[in-house]
């Protein structure tokens, strides 16, 4: 299986964690706010579009709101194989950072 | 929110190509959020902001893929160009040739439907003209009395302004003089200074009210103005006319546009005329003699049925007369370049038959030319079968494909299209000399034309690609890269089609190109009824005309002359009608007639040896008033339908004479029409030229003693010889200029569907090189592996033949019905030209055939 990337990573992780509120407004908002930077809905839906085509997130539609001018929002959820490559990651994760916090950079940059 | 309409719009594309509808959703949603919370302003560059940002990443998810493969293809399809460098060249010379001509035709067919485009108001703009149900010489006639367009704008409400115009005639050229310079000038007109209203003719200086205000004033256009003045400002200053009467000049106009029906040069007050024709002078304030061009501007929502209604029921409101006798129609001035067919019109004009027809060549020229494309891709569709193959087998779709080679064939049109521009660029002078038409080049560079031209090179090439794309997508993967993919069998016939609909076009384009050459032959070399050979005519002055009888006696003394006379119109142009014309037992319903008739001098028949049937012409030496004499011809001698006519006492509009003799029917007008009634008086007032008929040897020299003599007579005036048979030929120009067009067209065609066939049968040769190869081992003669090759292709050229026989017949007899005087369409033209092509068809394939007839089986049986 192959690698994550970052924003992949990023993004299954914010769907896992909004459940049922893993919309387009929902995770762009969650993952700017993680961020500190504003998250583009470009990035976004090309990375949505990529996970959907991996099969790692399944997606479906449901009623729209009057603000949406009858744009039906799309909602994210994991699938089985987008969970076990979401916990490979964590795995990965904390096997590459194990024994260090940010405290240890603290010391060396001043 | 309007302003995001855009971003939306493009949101949306992302949207479908992302599958997911929430994309827009999302952004509104919110946008709706910053709306309530920081205001409308903030939302708006919210928006924009973050559709920018996105902006990188949506446009490299559209297009990188598609680029990717859009590169691959590129390549493979410039390497299969390149590969088979004869193949390609045949294809791309095919579509070069053919969108080159496609492209004349389309710029002519363009430039004829522009004419009297530029006026500002041409939907508005019409030209009043005259039916005469009755009447037995031409039915209809572009003229109006001289009277009506005053009444006619006083009269109806919804006529914002009228407009008359005559020009003198169509040859008696106008001597305009003006200090050193002098020419004889066509374009001399006389009008109201209201056709500056009606039509778009900008004045460059002068004021249009005041610029008629003077009855000698002049209007100059732009080049006459340089011509005459050069550097110095026209304006103010004085043009001699005829050597008689003197302008001055109050305006400069732009030069009419070439795209105009209505010409003129020179334009000076419409009441001039009178001094200029002095036989027009009783008729200028008359209702019911038509000499004079009438346009009319309507108001912008006037109804136009009802209009017509009004301007027709004109005369009867007048004069009382029946409306079946005269009636006056209205027709858009937009329409008259192509549709004045019919009516009677001295001008030059074009034919919106001419646009179909030429519309038609250029499609199926083109169509020849998609076919070789599509012959020659599928004939080579072997060699691409496992390119299709190996693509399926990675994944590509049959839409994929077909992409692909509508792509490559658009992709060889574009590079037709590009040297057909360069083609074009270069024979343009020669086809000025072909149509007399100049097409200038800022009209081919307008954005218009460019993107008509595209346009057609986009359709050749989606059209050529077509069938070959259908069918190459077509291929099975596994069978193609097996090696054995039965893939001629069958399709071969539709192959077969193809080329017999190639050569039906070909052929029919030559057969009708031989009777339209062989049609005008004929009217060229038709007796007239007179002989036009060896006579020369020059205009006269004023001058001259009241000594021409001591000129002609001077002339006559010249040992090169053989007669002299004088007359009033060139017998081309004789136009003028007689008035009302009434002889003794003239029939109560047949009245208010007129014929044509023009003025001819003693020995006029002698000098165009007409014959005479009946009386006698006119002769110096039975002392009579001379226009009291008449002579008729034959067609309005069958059309009195009296006994003998000679003898008989005639009415012409008021002048009383008696009917002298009866001339043989001559062809003065163009071969187009029957020959019409003609009267001719003899009344030296009205001469206008001099016509002498001179020995055939040794002409120059007569035509220069000729010179002298008018000279000496007359140094003030530049007499200029002109011959007789060019002004004949000039009634046949347009179809002559018509014809030697669709010459060219018609060779392209024969040339286009050889060269596919020469590709055809390289390709059946070199496919059937190892065959040939083994025949020849087992002892086949050349002649009859010739035979093998050649039969294939012969066979189908016969059978084109055979087919478009009909097909041509019919529409070339049709179109001989336009000809009052026409060829008959004979067996030998079919079978020459059925030969011609025949003949050419077999060179092409025998090339190819000789070629592999004569290879040593040696070389196509080894194997390395």
């Amino acid at each position: 299986m192959k690698e994550l990337t970052k924003i992949e990573e990023i993004l299954l992780l914010t769907i896992w964690r909004l459940k049922e509120e893993a919309y387009g407004v929902k995770i762009r908002r969650h993952i700017s706010r993680l961020t500190g930077k504003e998250f583009t809905y470009g990035n976004l839906y090309s990375a949505l579009s990529q996970l959907t085509k991996k099969r790692y997130v399944f997606k479906h539609e449901e009623e729209s709101t009057k603000a949406r001018k009858g744009w039906k929002r799309m909602y994210y959820s994991l699938s089985p194989a987008g969970l076990k490559a979401l916990k490979n990651a964590c795995e990965m994760n904390e096997k590459i950072w194990q024994g260090i916090s940010v405290r240890a950079f603290k010391e060396e940059i001043k | 929110m309007k302003s995001f309409r855009l971003g939306e719009w493009f949101l949306r594309i992302m949207a479908r190509y992302y599958r997911t509808p929430s994309l827009v959703g999302d952004y509104l949603e919110e946008v709706e959020d910053i709306v309530r919370s920081k205001g409308t302003l903030s939302a708006y560059g919210w928006f924009w902001g973050h559709f920018l940002k996105s902006l990188p990443v949506f446009c490299r998810d559209l297009i990188y893929w598609r680029w990717v493969m859009f590169r691959n293809y590129l390549k493979v399809s410039w390497r299969n160009i390149t590969k088979s460098k004869i193949h390609s060249l045949i294809n791309i010379l095919g579509l070069t040739v053919g969108l080159a001509c496609c492209f004349y035709i389309f710029l002519w067919v363009k430039d004829e439907l522009s004419y009297d485009r530029f006026n500002k108001n041409m939907d508005q703009l019409y030209r009043v003209y005259l039916e005469f149900p009755k009447e037995s010489t031409s039915a209809f006639t572009s003229y109006a009395a001289p009277a009506a367009a005053e009444w006619l704008k006083t009269n109806i409400p919804e006529i914002k302004e009228s407009a008359r115009f005559r020009i003198v005639a169509n040859r008696p050229q106008i001597l305009v003089k003006a200090g050193e310079n002098q020419f004889f000038e066509e374009r001399f007109g006389f009008g109201d200074v209201s056709l500056f209203k009606l039509f778009t003719f900008p004045l460059l200086s002068g004021d249009i009210n005041t610029i008629f205000s003077h009855p000698y004033s002049i209007i100059l256009n732009e080049s006459s103005a340089r011509k005459y003045f050069g550097k110095e400002n026209p304006v103010g200053k004085t043009v001699h006319v005829e050597n008689q009467f003197d302008f001055i000049v109050t305006g400069i106009m732009k030069d009419i546009p070439q795209q105009s029906h209505l010409h003129f040069d020179f334009l000076v007050p419409f009441e001039n005329i009178v001094s200029f024709m002095p036989e027009y002078g009783k008729f200028l304030h008359r209702h019911n003699l038509h000499f004079f061009r009438t346009y009319i501007l309507v108001e912008k929502n006037a109804s136009i049925p009802a209009l017509k209604e009004k301007v027709s029921k004109y005369l009867s409101i007048k004069f009382d007369v029946q409306e079946s006798e005269w009636r006056h129609h209205l027709q858009p001035v937009k329409e008259i370049h192509l549709r004045t067919r019919g009516i009677k019109d001295l001008m030059k004009r074009g034919d919106f038959r001419y646009i179909y027809i030429f519309s038609l060549t250029g499609i199926l020229i083109l169509l020849i030319a998609c076919i070789n494309f599509m012959n020659l891709t599928t004939a080579r569709s072997s060699i691409r079968a496992k390119e299709v193959g190996m693509r399926k087998v990675a994944g590509a779709g049959r839409k994929n494909l077909v992409g692909q080679f509508l792509g490559e064939s658009i992709l060889s049109s574009m590079i037709a299209m590009v040297l057909a521009g360069i083609l074009v660029f270069i024979s343009l002078p020669a086809f000025k000399l072909l149509s007399g038409k100049t097409l200038s080049l800022d009209m081919a560079s307008n954005k218009g034309t460019i993107l008509g031209l595209f346009l057609i090179t986009l359709f050749t090439g989606i059209l050529s690609g077509s069938y070959p794309a259908v069918y190459l997508s077509s291929f099975q993967p596994v069978r193609v890269l097996k090696g054995n993919a039965g893939f001629e069998k069958g399709k071969g016939f539709f192959r077969k089609i193809l080329v017999v609909s190639q050569f039906v076009i070909a052929v029919g384009l030559i057969i009708c190109t031989i009777i339209i050459y062989n049609q005008y032959k004929f009217l060229k070399n038709k007796y007239l009824g007179f002989n036009k050979e060896h006579v020369v005519y020059a205009k006269l002055d004023k001058n001259l005309k009241e000594k021409f009888g001591s000129l002609k006696n001077e002339i006559l003394k010249d040992h090169g002359v053989v007669h002299a006379s004088a007359s009033s119109r060139l017998l081309t142009d004789a136009t003028d009608w007689t008035g009302d014309f009434y002889w003794e037992g003239k029939e109560e319903q047949k009245e208010r007639l007129s014929f044509i008739y023009t003025t001819a001098g003693y020995d006029f028949i002698e000098t165009y040896k007409m014959n005479i049937v009946q009386g006698r012409s006119f002769s110096k030496d039975i002392p009579k008033k001379p226009n009291e004499e008449y002579i008729i011809n034959e067609a309005a001698a069958e059309f009195m339908n009296v006994e003998s006519p000679v003898g008989l006492p005639v009415n012409m509009s008021g002048t009383k004479g008696t009917i002298i003799g009866v001339v043989q029917d001559f062809n003065y007008q163009s071969l187009h029409q029957k020959i019409k009634p003609l009267v001719l008086t003899n009344d030296p007032q009205n001469f206008q030229f001099l016509h002498v008929r001179i020995r055939p040897d040794n002409i120059t020299a007569v035509v220069g003693r000729l010179t002298k003599i008018c000279q000496a007579f007359e140094p003030g005036f530049p007499v200029e010889f002109h011959f007789a048979d060019e002004a004949f030929d000039i009634l046949y120009r347009s179809e002559e200029q018509m014809g030697h067009l669709f010459n060219c067209f018609a060779v392209f065609a024969v040339f286009i569907a050889c060269l596919g066939l020469f590709g055809l049968s390289m390709f059946v040769a070199e496919s059937r090189f190892r065959e040939i190869g083994i025949r020849k081992a087992l002892g086949a003669s050349v002649s009859s592996i010739m035979r093998l090759i050649s039969k294939e292709f012969v066979g189908l050229v016969l059978l084109a033949n055979v087919i478009a026989w009909p097909i041509v017949y019919f529409a070339m007899n049709r179109w001989l019905q336009n000809f009052a005087y026409r060829i008959n369409l004979n067996a030998g033209t079919f079978l020459l030209s059925g030969f011609l092509v025949f003949a050419l068809s077999l060179i092409t394939v025998s090339y190819q055939s000789v070629k592999a007839a004569l290879s040593n089986p040696v070389d196509s049986l080894r194997y390395e």
